[in-house]
């Protein structure tokens, strides 16, 4: 249960743009285990999608340029493996739902030719048998198979959502990336779609990795939660690890933000200021401008430490450390 | 208030430094100046009159003396060429202003009023645009007789459905815009929403175009003047000298290929410069 | 979908009376009289005084352009030329198949360059080939196109002597007007093919058909290219008019005995017969052509389709054709 299956090793990215170059992702490091759903919590610009493109091998190149790290799956190493190969694992064994469903469909092509396409590209199977396929796909995720042949724009965002995770689920991948799956859509059709999702996990068995800034579908859906800061991991560990003894004062930011902390009457608490400019990130801690905890000690390069538990914190005075409980 | 007014400076300063990244815009810039400069001070850069004629020299290749070398009235080419630049830009340029600015009015009626009004005027702009505009201009043209008041004429009706129909284009994206919605809140009067807010944020559109356009006139101004509809002999406008030059073409490409390279420099400076200020308006268009 | 057609044909017959009218009221404003125009400097008044009551030149004007329009829907009859004293009609089917063979060509090469050039451009976007395919774009943009037909006849014709220089005697006479009308033209579609495919490369769809594994050629293939060629096609049909409006000059300059040449002849002898006739065909012609691009496009667009398949929803979205 607990084997490996992507382990992504201090990978760096960068965007070599007309205004400077952009430090999108810095020494990010962590494995994704078989079955289990890593959450990547963080503001957005803060590296989450740039993290999913290299895994999927997408990196739009140039301006985007992988100055170091490795990215293995399946003990290949994607970063160095040729186009070819990627295609074979794109879309079969390794897929991505994006953040706008509206667009994330060719509109002038049915809806189930699209996920026939995908059925057809890595399964050796007939034009007819790959239409059965995508109209069982159709139906896993709610879709009744006569709509088959219609085009995307008679479909709501929901629905258009539910086509595209069936692209995403036809080959039964390994992995699924599902990068801000829920963002543009309504609160109900939200609950919904992750609903479909971790039932869909639950059959099939697969790995996820999740990206969102909202705690509240890390806290429904994941297993283990990385918080990511100026394309910085400042916090893993499990679920219960973050949320509950959350160690790093971004973090706790983060809960304090939440509407749903201050229903007792208390106001919101917003983390003041804004992340430091990608283009000339300071070498200490990258949130001492904004930490309420800073002190003389954070004007250095912080490492990320193991406060106990595997729970991780690039913090020098972390909130709490594993097994002292604070209140 | 100050700080409104060094903000549009600013404002400004990053708009020509955007502008500056374009080297060919740069160009185009530059080219222009030169090429009013030379237009407003052709009697005293050609070194002959337009219409000098000396038939003892007529049809003499280039040489030191005459550079260009002479047209078969033994007329200097290079003072020929000189002198039409202010024709070619004076046309060009004045079309251009008669087309657009009847279009803003056409346009922004169209566009600001929408319903009915905007119907039946599309629907007249949607039939004279059934003819290439050269062709209406060609008809019109024809129809007035040559020289360069009906050619002024002519080409400002040709351009002015397509520019309607564009600026309306504008007009009406503006519209659903909530400054507008604003505006109409505080009861200020159409033609004030018209021209004192919706005009300024179409600014932008309407200089481009209004650049395109110029070199666009300079163009058709060149087709009809090339066909016998333009500016009449002696006139030397770049499209009549060609016209007159055809007849010589096999012994004397020159004529045809000075005035053609002429046209098509102004031309193509306008259309650089135009594409520079759009993509200074608008940087996320660049590139395309 | 056959509804759509037959609103668009509707709609094509109320341009071409607009058109018509257009035509009818600039002939209204040329100078001189059409009976003293036909007859002749040497006719006396008399015989000018009996042809305008036998052409009813007096009656009201909008009696005389329903009469148009009658004679030359009813009766194919556009006038008699002041010249020839031929029927215009008569005149013009002679040499209109010549200038639609020019306009077709001239239209196929322009798109095919514009495709070719367009596609390439926009897939290597900054890369040194988008690079000299842009330059040359501009560079045939702000080059008039009868001055382009003038430089090719002296290379082509005059100095290589590849091919003829003037007149009509089969295909091979065809090559330089269709090669300066197509060049002109490729520029405004190569414009468009890079732009739509530009934007096109940017959507979302695109990265979820590379998501997918599928290969670059397919993407260009299956997802790209049909979703870029919309805009693409709506703006054929222009650059046929401009492609035709062009050839009015050109075929002079070939001496092709077409349509445009010969408009260009009746304009220099004040024909206003045959200039106005010429005119409202070659409008016809391009109307014709928009017709077809508005078919073509609305079996490329499925909003379109699905608009006119069901009324129900058509009305829910607000018809906009």
């Amino acid at each position: 249960m607990s084997e490996v299956i992507l382990s992504v090793k201090n990978l760096s990215v960068e965007y070599r743009v007309e205004e400077g170059i952009v430090k999108a992702v810095n020494d990010v490091s962590f494995d994704v285990k078989s079955g289990e759903t890593l959450g990547l919590v963080g503001e957005t610009g803060a590296g989450k999608t740039t993290i999913a493109l290299s895994i999927m091998g997408l990196l739009p190149v140039p301006p985007a340029v992988v100055t170091q790290g490795e990215i293995l799956f399946e003990g290949e190493n994607i970063l160095a493996a040729n186009e070819k190969y990627l295609r074979t694992l794109r879309g079969n064994k390794i897929s991505m739902i994006f953040q706008d469903p509206m667009s994330a469909l060719n509109p002038s092509t049915y809806v189930g030719d699209q996920i026939s396409e995908v059925i057809m590209l890595h399964n050796k199977v007939s034009k007819d048998k790959a239409r059965e396929m995508a109209e069982e796909c159709l139906e896993m995720v709610g879709i009744p198979k006569n709509r088959y042949a219609e085009y995307p724009h008679k479909f709501s965002g929901g629905m258009k959502q539910r086509v595209i995770i069936a692209i995403a689920l036809a080959c039964n991948p390994n992995l699924l990336i599902a990068d801000e799956p829920t963002t543009a859509l309504d609160v109900t059709i939200q609950a919904q779609i992750l609903e479909l999702m971790e039932q869909l996990k639950e059959k099939k068995g697969t790995s996820n990795i999740l990206i969102t800034h909202d705690l509240g579908v890390i806290a429904k859906m994941c297993d283990r939660v990385a918080v990511i800061y100026a394309g910085e991991i400042v916090e893993m560990g499990t679920l219960r690890q973050v949320f509950k003894n959350t160690a790093h004062p971004y973090t706790k930011g983060l809960f304090d933000a939440l509407p749903g902390n201050s229903l007792s009457g208390k106001r919101l608490k917003p983390i003041k200021g804004s992340m430091p400019d990608p283009t000339s990130l300071p070498e200490n801690c990258k949130f001492a401008n904004r930490c309420f905890n800073k002190s003389d000690k954070c004007d250095q390069r912080i490492k990320l430490v193991d406060i106990g538990d595997g729970h991780l914190v690039r913090c020098v005075s972390p909130l709490c450390s594993e097994g002292v409980k604070s209140h | 208030m100050n700080a409104s007014k060094s903000g549009r400076k600013s404002q400004f300063k990053l708009f020509f430094r955007r502008f500056c990244r374009n080297k060919l815009a740069v160009f185009g810039l530059i080219f222009i100046v030169f090429i009013i400069l030379v237009a407003l001070f052709a009697p005293f850069i050609a070194p002959y009159g337009y219409d000098d004629q000396n038939v003892s020299i007529r049809l003499t290749k280039p040489n030191s003396e005459h550079w260009f070398g002479t047209d078969d009235l033994g007329r200097d080419v290079f003072s020929r060429m000189i002198y039409g630049a202010r024709v070619s830009l004076s046309v060009g340029i004045s079309t251009t202003a008669i087309s657009m600015f009847t279009a803003l009015i056409i346009g922004m009626i169209s566009g600001y009023y929408g319903g009915r009004t905007d119907n039946i005027i599309m629907r007249i702009v949607d039939v004279f645009l059934a003819i290439p505009s050269i062709l209406l201009s060609i008809a019109i043209a024809a129809t007035l007789g040559g020289g360069i008041v009906s050619m002024l004429i002519a080409l400002s009706m040709g351009a002015i459905p397509g520019v309607s129909r564009l600026i309306r284009a504008q007009v009406m994206a503006e519209c659903h815009k909530e400054y507008v919605e604003a505006a109409k809140v505080t009861r200020a009067s159409d033609f004030r929403i018209m021209f004192k807010y919706i005009f300024p944020n179409i600014l932008s559109v309407f200089i481009v175009t209004f650049t395109m356009g110029v070199a666009g006139g300079i163009l058709n101004a060149s087709m009809l003047s090339f066909i016998g509809l333009g500016a009449q002999p002696p006139i030397p406008e770049w499209g009549a000298m060609l016209s007159e030059g055809r007849a010589y073409i096999r012994d004397y490409p020159y004529l045809v290929t000075y005035p053609g390279i002429m046209i098509s420099i102004t031309v193509f400076a306008i259309n650089m410069f135009g594409d520079g200020l759009r993509d200074a308006f608008d940087p996320k268009l660049k590139g395309r | 979908m056959k509804k759509y057609i037959i609103k668009r044909l509707l709609w094509m017959i109320v341009v071409l009376l607009g058109v018509l009218f257009i035509v009818f009221v600039l002939l209204e404003f040329t100078p001189g009289d059409p009976a003293r125009q036909i007859l002749g400097v040497y006719a006396d008044e008399e015989e000018v005084a009996a042809k305008r009551l036998e052409l009813r030149l007096d009656d009201p004007f909008l009696v005389r352009f329903g009469r148009y329009v009658y004679n030359l829907v009813f009766r194919f009859d556009l006038g008699i030329s002041y010249r020839t004293k031929l029927p215009v009609m008569q005149e013009i089917a002679t040499r209109f198949p010549i200038t639609i063979a020019i306009g077709v060509l001239g239209l196929v090469v322009s798109v095919a360059i514009g495709l070719v050039a367009g596609i390439i451009s926009a897939v290597k976007q900054y890369s040194w080939l988008d690079k000299i395919c842009n330059v040359f774009a501009v560079i045939f943009h702000a080059m008039p196109n009868f001055w382009l037909a003038l430089e090719l006849s002296l290379i082509f014709a005059l100095y290589l002597k590849w091919l003829p220089p003037t007149g009509y005697k089969g295909l091979k006479y065809l090559i330089l007007p269709v090669a300066a009308l197509g060049l002109n033209g490729s520029t405004a579609i190569f414009r468009q093919v890079r732009s739509s495919m530009l934007d096109v490369i940017r959507e979302d769809y695109i990265r979820t058909a590379r998501a997918k594994g599928q290969s670059e050629i397919k993407i260009i293939l299956k997802h790209e290219l049909r979703n870029a060629l919309m805009p693409v096609v709506t703006m054929i049909g222009n650059s046929l008019g401009a492609i035709i409006a062009g050839s009015v000059v050109v075929e002079s300059i070939f001496s092709i005995p077409g349509l445009g040449n010969y408009m260009l002849q009746a304009i220099n002898r004040r024909d206003y017969p045959v200039i106005q006739g010429s005119v409202f065909v070659l409008a016809f012609m391009i109307c014709i052509f928009n017709l077809l691009t508005d078919i073509v496009y609305s079996f490329l667009d499925p909003q379109l389709q699905s608009q006119y398949q069901s009324n129900v929803k058509s009305k829910k979205r607000g018809v906009k054709a």
